[in-house]
């Protein structure tokens, strides 16, 4: 007790309790690590993209198989020049967003409610264990078979996957709530709905984004692959699966390429900005 | 410094005996508390001293009106006492400060929830962080404190919406002895200012003493209270001063009775 003593009488205070004065930005820092983030990122694409180069040149691979950079560059350009590409990318990235809301909409609500009620847990857990184990694809022939081929019958499939996914991470984050906030919250009062909604709920946060990050790349693959089942008159899964009939392997790679990039940019815009707003914020995430 | 205020809470005759699911069909019955009896009076400063498991949090969480008990009787103010209330605060060892809410939002909790007006909030809440020397951190989110911080946001959100009696489960004992030091001085100065009412779980002798009127000591497993000691020094207490060795003495030998030791020195002192 002596030594607090001292500390105590020393700054009149107890240690620890100065508030930090931060000075301006130090831009040197901000530039440096921005630029090192950058290149690390950017190096392992590049060194792809060079070796890829160097293949597709060596004359040793069918150049139509492996065409060069410059090949599947044209035929992009070409590509959205003619208006397709962007017809392709509008179409696609209006059935993820559909279904992806729908997904999390309908999972979060499900998925907080059975971890609050018992009967609804007991009622549900069994079903949503059983379609977790269930690939989305193979709902595919038996959907086609409800609503013909459609955008319906995608995005069906889509938001089902997509919110089982979203259930089990919601109700698996209001399990997980640490027992002394609920008792914190109860011993301040909160009861019924507003414990519900004041601390179960952000309590459950951390894993319900963690949800629906999975969820949004997983409705993502669906998007893509489910188009070159239910051959639909676009998108760009429908685009990559059409262009086997003429052989463009450059227009398949390109393909590819954009869906690549177009659900890194969802990832990080969507979900990426609601977790700095969260769970980043409150620390409880570790980068 | 003996409060004779009037009688604020009343135990009579409680009982919790918890029953475990063992799977497979069979449970084990465990008898945590067994006809424990007390009272604190207005103004009291009680510590319950007791052996781990013995069932301080227990005690203390059916008096919070956070576990149920099995039998006897919880009277606060006249009200027989089986679930929450803003009536009592209380203050955990884990803290248990909201993430996902600022200093000044968690110590605002308790008053939104009370359904105190926005408008009275903030004078509170400032009055509060000045009173746990917090008033720096309003806007800091609960990640950027230390343990001895984070306590001091339980303490100062417990008291937030004024509640009669202050309920504290081992609240410094997750914390380095020099803070835990400076947290005892800080909350017997809170106490001074106050007048709340307290009943302060501790398994530390030198703790009870520090802070006490009375200490109360249970008994291990099936928990009763077995003795109780009162603690007449003025406060702020010299830990040095020969009449709190006296005091602190007391309350180890004691306790070290109550648990089958005698003689030498009992575990406890040097806590
Ligand atoms: N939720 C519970 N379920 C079953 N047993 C419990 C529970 N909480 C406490 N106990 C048991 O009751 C006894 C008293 O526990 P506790 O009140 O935490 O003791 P203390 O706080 O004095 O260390 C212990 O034997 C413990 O195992
Ligand atoms: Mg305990």
């Amino acid at each position: 007790m002596a030594s607090a003593d001292k500390a105590r009488t020393q700054t009149g205070k107890t240690p620890g309790t100065e508030e930090r004065v931060l000075g301006p930005p130090n831009w040197g820092v901000v530039f440096r690590n921005s630029g090192k983030a950058f290149f690390l990122m950017a190096a392992p694409l590049v060194g792809l993209l060079i070796f890829w180069e160097l293949l597709a040149h060596s004359g040793t691979l069918h150049p139509v198989l492996f065409p060069p950079l410059e090949k599947i560059w044209v035929t992009m350009v070409d590509q959205a020049k003619s208006g397709i590409l962007w017809l392709d990318i509008y179409v696609s990235l209006y059935r993820l967003l559909v279904g992806a809301f729908l997904a999390l909409v309908s999972g979060t609500v499900v998925g907080l409610v059975m971890g609050m009620n018992q009967t609804v847990e007991r009622i549900l857990a069994p079903p949503m264990y059983f379609f977790l184990a269930v690939p989305g694809l193979a709902l595919f022939p038996i959907v086609i078979l409800w609503f013909g081929l459609s955008d319906f019958t995608l995005i069906s499939v889509l938001w089902f996957e997509g919110m089982i996914t979203v259930m089990v991470n919601a109700w698996t984050g209001v399990k997980t709530v640490d027992a002394s906030l609920i008792r914190a919250g109860r011993a301040m009062g909160a009861k019924g709905m507003t414990l519900f909604f004041q601390v179960m709920v952000p309590g459950a946060l951390p894993n319900l984004i963690a949800g629906y990050r999975i969820a949004f790349s997983r409705a993502w693959r669906i998007v893509v692959t489910g188009e070159m089942i239910v051959a639909l008159e676009a998108g760009l899964g429908f685009r990559i699966f059409a262009a086997r009939d003429f052989l463009a392997a450059d227009m398949m790679y390109g393909g590819v390429v954009v869906v690549g990039i177009l659900g890194v940019i969802v990832e990080r815009v969507c979900l990426r900005s609601i977790e700095l707003a969260t769970v980043q914020r409150w620390g409880t995430l570790r980068e | 410094m003996a409060i004779q205020g009037p009688v604020k809470l009343q135990v009579t005759g409680l009982d919790k005996v918890f029953t475990i699911d063992e799977g497979w069909g069979r449970t084990t019955d465990i008898t945590a508390l067994e006809s424990v009896n007390f009272e604190v009076r207005s103004g009291e400063f009680i510590s319950l001293i007791g052996p781990s498991g013995c069932g301080k949090s227990t005690l203390l969480m059916i008096v919070a009106g956070l576990y149920e008990k099995t039998s006897g009787d919880v009277v606060l103010d006249g009200h027989h006492i089986n679930d929450t209330g803003f009536d009592r605060g209380v203050v955990f060892q884990e803290f248990a400060v909201f993430p996902w809410l600022t200093v000044a939002g968690n110590v605002r909790f308790g008053m939104r929830m009370k359904g105190i007006p926005k408008a009275e909030r903030d004078p509170v809440v400032d009055r509060l962080l000045r009173l746990v020397e917090l008033e720096g951190f309003k806007d800091v989110y609960p990640y950027r404190l230390s343990g001895g911080m984070k306590q001091r946001v339980g303490i100062a959100r417990a008291l937030a919406f004024d509640p009669e009696v202050m309920l504290m489960d081992e609240p410094f004992g997750a914390l380095d002895a020099q803070t835990r030091s400076s947290l005892q001085q800080l909350l017997v100065q809170v106490w001074m200012e106050t007048h709340k009412t307290v009943l302060f779980v501790t398994h530390s002798v030198r703790e009870a003493a520090y802070l006490s009127d009375r200490v109360l000591l249970m008994s291990p497993r099936p928990g009763r209270i077995a003795e109780e000691i009162k603690i007449d020094l003025p406060r702020p207490r010299d830990v040095l001063s020969v009449e709190f060795l006296e005091c602190e003495r007391k309350v180890a030998e004691t306790l070290a009775g109550l648990m089958g030791q005698s003689g030498g020195q009992p575990a406890w002192v040097t806590d």
